[in-house]
């Protein structure tokens, strides 16, 4: 491997330990052979390696919980708040149960009476023009069947033509 | 890392602050860490940490356990805390003072067991963008393997092994002509 890459290599996986058995083998190969790669490597620890283990932990100071603490309660309280105006509304609007199944109750009937009353009416016209109807062909018939069979040599338009035929 | 038991998180999402704070207990030094180092300002780390925590309890009702809540919060911390530094790189016309730094902290290096307060941390880590620098905090400092890293950054592992390559260079660079000019 050239150089380049192996320096690649020493600045990422290889400083890491990120790198593969085989890839980790070549790359101890050629920094055993290669003066320049191994200052470079050298380097590479003292500047970006050492420098990072010696860093002091750090902890977030007290006053960042209490700060968090008290939004935490701040938005408890909030929430508390609309809670309570939700329960305060519906406290106000509260209408029990049981009168809205009474007035569902009512509804329907009404609507059903309403219906069914129409319904009955409608077909009460219908029947009694049904009625009217059978009667009047009913005296009709009767009263073409009372009288005697009409004589067709009786009936004359009073056309001379009719009197020269006739 | 230790995970935090189901029963807590269940607890601190019913509003329970005591298992809620345990939650903090557990978590917030790595939020805080990160969010100092990654941003430069102790200010900046407070505020980022206390968001980081708030934002959490607001939206804990909704974990679902498909990972684990230890990632989660690593994860808003650290996209919280690149923002703010994103802004504040924008915002502010940074004094490199890297040789004094250097000579600090790595000019020893027969002692390496120097402590390095964040201040000296701050100027060795300040050649680098903010998405640099969130790397090789959480390779470097924190101990994260390149996985976690890609994960909690949301990135491809390559990105992440190219973006340390880029870092460790610029830092190498940075020494050796802070070296040259001694």
């Amino acid at each position: 491997m050239k150089c380049k890459k192996i320096q690649n290599l020493i600045a990422t996986g290889y400083l890491d330990g990120e790198l593969d058995i085989h890839t980790k083998a070549s790359v101890d190969a050629h920094l055993s052979s290669c003066e320049q790669c191994r200052m470079f490597y050298k380097t590479l620890v003292r500047v970006t390696v050492e420098p990072f283990k010696a860093v002091v932990p750090v902890e977030p100071p007290k006053e960042v919980w209490s700060g968090i603490e008290s939004a935490i309660r701040r938005e408890k309280e909030k929430r508390n708040i609309f809670i309570t105006l939700k329960t305060n509304l519906q406290a106000l609007f509260y209408i029990p149960k049981p009168a809205y199944v009474f007035a569902t109750v009512m509804v329907i009937v009404l609507c059903a009476g309403v219906f069914t009353k129409i319904h009955f009416e409608k077909q009460e016209l219908y029947q009694a023009y049904l009625d009217a109807e059978s009667e009047a062909f009913a005296k009709l018939f009767n009263a073409t069947a009372d009288k005697e069979p009409i004589d067709n040599d009786d009936i004359g338009f009073g056309t001379t033509i009719e009197k020269y035929f006739m | 890392m230790q995970e935090i038991s189901k029963e807590i998180i269940i607890a601190a999402s019913a509003g329970d602050v005591g298992s809620f704070e345990k939650i903090y207990q557990a978590t917030s030094g790595f939020v805080y860490a990160v969010a100092l180092r990654v941003t430069n300002d102790r200010e900046d780390a407070q505020e980022i940490t206390q968001d980081v925590f708030i934002k959490i309890h607001k939206n804990l009702k909704w974990f679902q356990f498909r990972s684990s809540l230890k990632t989660w919060i690593y994860r808003i911390a650290v996209n919280t805390a690149l923002t703010v530094a994103k802004r504040r790189a924008k915002e502010r016309s940074r004094m490199v003072v890297y040789d004094d730094a250097l000579a600090n902290t790595i000019a020893a290096p027969e002692n390496p067991a120097k402590e390095i307060n964040q201040e000296n941390l701050d100027v060795l880590l300040a050649p680098l963008n903010p998405q640099q620098r969130s790397c090789m905090v959480l390779r470097s400092i924190e101990g994260l393997s390149y996985k976690e890293i890609a994960g909690l950054l949301q990135i491809n592992i390559n990105t992440v092994r190219t973006r340390l390559n880029r870092a460790r260079r610029l830092l190498l660079a940075r020494a050796t002509d802070g070296g040259n000019k001694q």
